[in-house]
């Protein structure tokens, strides 16, 4: 496979990125949902715990959401869950990214025996059924946190990302600037971080995105089985309380739909923006009036989310 | 993941406890005679999930009906109404200084047409015997001997004098000596073939699904309904939605909001009640030197809203508990008159802290009470999953922090909060669990407060209340049982060794669309919940076609 | 055959890394979760079977290497030992029962989003820049954005419980005769619809993806433009020249897609009480089942396993090239 040396301006591809309508789209929503969260505390009408008002009311001016059955406002509950689904998602998915980048790389980078094992590490860790693994794993926690939550999510799932990574890895690996930097003694995380990183940027946004979107549906799963404790406060944890309370049977829509749409939202924003990032690295899948021939093929596989 | 406390309530029923204070009692099951209805009856005692095939008598985890529809024991002593039902026995009658029970039999025959003896009842007593792993209840703890006298007399003979431990003797199930006795150890045993002289027979089994016909030999009458139907659901949405949408007769389930989602669907037909049937307490560890003092235990008790726990937390299915451990109205009966007046508990937050001042505390800087240096400060255990008690939880947290009490909730797994509370050493300061109970309130006291009781979790060891319970074991007269239980009522009320919170309900929904006859509020005249033991059989040879 | 060796060794590796994780987990948990959970069985369990448990979970006082040979002894004899809610039906027992149901749900939901998938994304790269090409593909992935438990739950209230049109639980009716008669037949189908439908839904999106973007590559390669160039019709440069070969990552793509969808189908199961595994892993997880827990996990990661496995096995026969580099893929 030919392959020329990538460490392409950041600048354009920004530009790229904010050219492409589906990326556009799907940033923005997202960003909503990030400002929501960063600004819960001020947005937020009321304590999401306190058990004051009147309980199962309907949507209405004081309460948008309407209440829950203890007679807790679910609009506040879901600005608050927000927060902590977007900081699960984001942070799980960094986690993730970071074992993944450092394992698949370092695996690609060495090759040979050490490849040997820690590809067979990932790929034992990518056949283990993910929800599975985190049931079993919850089973001995019992009522954890969400972040605690984000951390197994992330621990659990990082080979899908060292997969592309390694393989990247193992493709640039014997490319001139890279056994240069060899050769004039860099440390291998230098390598690794300073040599290798740079060349797979779209690589690891779009694990990024896949693996925040996969963790933020992991953690509302886990949320709904009931894992975490009453006092965490997610849209999972809405999910499950609302399951809880009966809102299906008793009609209480606005209490379960306006966390399973904002999981789904965000799940979109970031699967547009992966696609985005997709039609900018990898020519091919844009749609030309004339389609020009291009021979760099960074062979990005599709990637099935957690 | 829902309402777990059901669970609590299941298990408290595995330890069924029965009184006899009088002997002989006979209230036979009143039998209609009515043509057999072809419906089936739905009925889903408790959304568990999916069956296994199973129906040993002797297992905890046998399929619900087991007990009851299949398999009968000598009487039914009901827990909610006090009364005592023959089934296998006719009539039983106390000797020997209280210490041998003679039980006249039903003269009847098992499903297969082989006839009942009293050389069943003396083989099922024998096995327990042999295999002690069978033996849940620790019959040969206490027996000396069961010996048959005749086809249809059986006389039991105790090690020594417990006439209310009689009660779990006659409840053991009754097995065919002629399919059991090469079985082997029944405690092993799945039995799928199951041969019984109560009024049903298993008809057919699947994991999702199994079915009882009726015995048309059954001793009590031909049963009403030709078919009981039991599905299997989920403990979420899906047990909830069967019996919203009318797909279920007769329910022992926790439904939120019961109000809207059941009832308003077919107020004509759709019905529950959830009769008391434990007390809810929150257990002090008497252990710790802070909480072994009186007055922190009365300040809490007075400083705690049942009403908000009965409303928010229990969703306004229960009522507050008695101040004096009694489950009341069923066990209105053994009321000590001079304490009428004192039955109910008050809310007083400010009586909590003067209560607290006189004891010599102080608030600290952060507002918590404290004397010589040591804030008053306690962790909370609740199950985790059991999202009402953990609801309470919260609420207890935020009231006795406006008395001054701190309180930090810890929610543990069933399995580390059971180690915590009723091993042998007990690691916790406050928690929130429920008590045994029987058909007197004798059971519950026994079990809670004696020094050797079965779930003594506060760890209580007096010399008065352990005399009054020995006293009343010893005798059936029942004014002499009264005196002995006003005396632990009174300890109750004034030592508060744990503090009452609200009633743990029976879950007991049903629907009259195609069955009536079912026990009412205002009838309550036996534990209505399909995952009764006993009582659900009982309960169906009552019903009778809505048309 | 050094490939199927390789990918034989890999399969026995999982298995056993998964037993290893089961034996493992417990013991590094804070709290013993295993001596609490003697506890919680001591007086309702024969001292018999509290042993076998011990053994099983190797909690005596043997050093633990001992422990783990006993236990991985006893897992390969296929004791998996007694459940506690069912005790004393063994885990096996269970097993057994369950895990046609989810066989059946799963190969069908899995195989027709494949099919379907491919299908779909082969027919979108053929229209590429037209209405389907730019809708399907975010259409498919709002659902596969959206948590598989919250759509199930919503299938459930409005297309059954509101609405009458599916039941809402259950594999077959109640009043069906299992075997091979067609009214338990259709009973089956009738009661899978929705769970296939929500697993479909929110896992076709990858398949329609995957493909249109192997395609939109294939198209790209030297000799699809050639033959483009030679006058080839657009409809055998799709089929016979781009679908071909943008089909093989596809299969590469099934294995491991397969452990995504696993997971979801266990909410799924939960939702509607479908009598499958991931059912009575839901159900042993509220009722702290640990032996069930355990044997029902243990199960699904080999059945994962053994299903990436065949496909690998399968990709070797279709691409030969696979096969010659070995098992390094």
């Amino acid at each position: 496979m030919m392959q020329t040396k990538k460490k392409r301006n950041s600048n354009s591809a920004l530009r790229g990125f904010f050219r492409n309508a589906k990326a556009v789209v799907g940033f923005s929503i997202f960003s909503l949902f990030v400002i929501i969260g960063i600004f819960a505390p001020l947005l937020a009408p009321y304590d999401p715990q306190s058990t004051n008002f009147a309980p199962s009311l309907g949507p209405s001016v004081a309460h948008f959401f309407g209440t829950t059955n203890t007679g807790q406002d679910i609009f506040s509950q879901f600005i608050w869950g927000t927060q902590t689904s977007l900081i699960v998602g984001v942070g799980s998915s960094l986690i993730s990214t970071l074992i993944g980048f450092i394992i698949g790389v370092y695996a690609g980078y060495k090759g040979g025996t050490v490849d040997g094992i820690l590809n067979t590490i990932m790929n034992v860790f990518l056949v283990m059924p993910g929800l599975a693994l985190l049931i079993l794993i919850e089973s001995y926690l019992k009522s954890s946190t969400p972040l605690i939550n984000g951390v197994i999510i992330a621990v659990t799932g990082w080979a899908w990302g060292a997969r592309v990574f390694r393989s990247v890895a193992m493709s640039i690996t014997n490319r001139d600037f890279i056994v240069a930097a060899r050769l004039s003694g860099a440390k291998t995380w230098r390598i690794m971080f300073v040599e290798i990183l740079p060349n797979m940027t779209s690589q690891i946004a779009s694990n990024l995105i896949y693996a925040c979107l996969g963790a933020i549906l992991a953690e509302s799963s886990l949320a709904y089985l009931g894992f975490e404790s009453i006092s965490s406060n997610s849209w999972g944890t809405i999910l499950f309380w609302a399951q809880n309370g009966g809102a299906m049977l008793s009609g209480s829509w606005w209490w379960f739909v306006p966390p399973g749409i904002a999981i789904a939202l965000v799940g979109t924003s970031l699967a547009l923006m992966n696609f985005g990032i997709d039609q900018i690295t990898n020519p091919r899948l844009r749609i030309h009036k004339k389609r020009k021939i291009s021979k760099k093929n960074p062979a990005l596989e599709p990637s099935g989310g957690m | 993941m829902k309402k777990q406390f059901l669970t609590a309530v299941a298990m408290s029923a595995l330890t069924i406890g029965t009184l006899l204070g009088t002997s002989g009692s006979a209230f036979a099951a009143h039998m209609p005679k009515l043509a057999q209805s072809t419906t089936p009856l739905e009925v889903v005692p408790s959304p568990n999930g999916n069956f296994q095939d199973n129906f040993n008598p002797f297992s905890a985890n046998a399929n619900y009906g087991t007990l009851g529809f299949i398999y009968e024991p000598l009487f039914y002593f009901d827990n909610v109404s006090g009364k005592t039902f023959d089934l296998l026995g006719t009539n039983y009658s106390w000797s020997n200084g209280n210490k041998t029970v003679t039980v006249t039999l039903r003269n009847t025959n098992w499903s297969d047409g082989k006839p009942f003896t009293s050389a069943d009842v003396v083989f099922t007593f024998n096995m327990l015997k042999k295999y002690p792993a069978a033996d849940t209840t620790g019959q040969w703890q206490q027996l000396a001997s069961v010996k048959a006298a005749g086809p249809h007399k059986v006389v039991f003979t105790f090690k020594t004098t417990n006439v209310p431990f009689a009660s779990y003797t006659l409840n053991i199930p009754i097995v065919p000596q002629h399919q059991w006795a090469s079985l082997g150890d029944p405690s092993k045993a799945t039995m799928t073939s199951p041969i019984g002289t109560g009024p049903y027979t298993l008809g057919s089994f699947s994991a999702q699904d199994y079915k009882y016909v009726a015995n048309d030999k059954y001793w009590g009458g031909v049963p009403p309904i030709k078919t009981l139907d039991f599905p299997a659901y989920s403990g979420n949405n899906a047990g909830d939605m069967a019996l919203a949408s009318g797909k279920v007769d007769w329910a022992g389930m926790f439904l939120p909001n019961i109000q809207g989602i059941f009832v308003n669907k077919d107020a004509q037909h759709n019905h529950y009640y959830y009769p008391p049937g434990n007390v809810v307490m929150l257990y002090t560890n008497l252990k710790d030197p802070i909480l072994s003092q009186l007055p922190v235990r009365q300040a809490m008790s007075l400083a705690i809203d049942r009403n908000k726990l009965a409303n928010e937390g229990e969703y306004g299915y229960t009522k507050p508990a008695s101040a004096l451990g009694l489950i009341l109205p069923n066990n209105q009966a053994w009321v000590d008159p001079a304490l009428k007046s004192k039955v109910n508990l008050s809310y007083n937050p400010a009586q909590a802290m003067k209560v607290l001042e006189k004891a010599g505390y102080k608030k600290n800087s952060q507002g918590i009470f404290a004397k010589n240096g040591k804030p008053l400060s306690f962790s909370l255990q609740v199950v985790a999953g059991w999202t009402d008690w953990d609801t309470d939880a919260g609420l207890i947290q935020q009231e006795l922090k406006a008395v001054g009490i701190n309180v930090n909730v810890e929610q543990e797994a069933f399995s580390a909060y059971n180690n915590n509370l009723s091993g042998t050493k007990k690691s916790y300061q406050l928690a929130i669990s429920w008590t045994n109970t029987g058909p007197s309130p004798y059971f519950l006291f026994q079990n809670m407060l004696w020094s050797k009781g079965n779930y003594n979790v506060e760890q209580l060891s007096n010399k008065t209340v352990d005399n009054a319970l020995v006293s009343f074991s010893q005798t059936t007269n029942p004014g002499q049982q009264k005196q002995d239980l006003y005396k632990v009522e009174n300890y109750m009320l004034n030592q508060v060794p744990s503090i009452p919170l609200f009633y743990g309900p029976v879950w007991y929904e049903y629907r009259t669309m195609n069955y009536t006859g079912f026990p009412t509020a205002a009838n309550p005249w036996i534990n209505p919940s399909p995952y009764t033991n006993y009582a659900n059989a009982i309960v169906v040879m009552h019903l009778h076609p809505a048309h | 055959m050094r490939y199927f060796l390789n990918k034989l060794g890999f399969l026995l590796l999982t298995i056993w890394a998964a037993l290893t994780l089961n034996f493992a987990l417990p013991r590094l948990m804070p709290g013993n979760p295993a001596l609490n959970m003697l506890a919680k069985f001591q007086g309702k369990m024969p001292p018999q079977a509290l042993k076998a448990f011990e053994l099983q979970f190797g909690f005596s006082n043997q050093p633990w290497p001992i422990q783990y040979i006993n236990y991985l002894g006893s897992m390969l004899t296929g004791h998996f030992g007694f459940s506690y809610t069912y005790y004393p039906v063994h885990v096996s027992t269970i097993i057994a029962q369950s895990l046609p149901w989810t066989l059946g749900l799963l190969g069908i939901s899995y195989l027709v989003s494949v099919v379907l998938g491919t299908v779909l994304g082969i027919f979108i790269a053929w229209r590429r820049g037209g209405v389907t090409d730019s809708i399907t593909p975010i259409v498919s992935m709002t659902f596969q954005a959206i948590p598989q438990f919250w759509l199930a739950v919503v299938f459930v209230y409005f297309l059954a419980f509101s609405n009458n049109i599916f039941p809402m639980s259950h594999s077959y009716g109640n009043t069906e005769v299992p075997g091979l008669n067609w009214p338990f037949i259709r009973s089956v189908v009738y009661h899978g619809f929705l769970p296939f439908l929500v697993v479909f839904l929110t896992s076709v999106s990858g398949w329609i993806i995957g493909m249109r973007n192997n395609m939109m590559m294939t198209l790209g390669e030297d000799y699809v433009v050639f033959a483009e160039a030679k006058g080839v019709s657009p409809r055998r440069l799709i089929f016979n020249y781009a679908a071909r070969n943008a089909i093989l990552p596809q299969v590469t793509s099934m294995a491991i897609a397969l452990t995504t969808i696993i997971g979801g189908q266990i909410l799924i199961e939960q939702v509607f009480s479908y009598q499958g595994i991931g059912f009575q892993l839901t159900n042993a997880v509220t009722s702290e089942d640990y032996p069930l827990i355990q044997g029902m996990f243990l199960i699904v990661a080999v059945f994962g396993v053994v299903i990436n496995f065949l496909v690998d096995i399968l990709y070797g026969r279709l691409d030969p090239r696979i096969r010659r580099r070995g098992a390094t893929s």
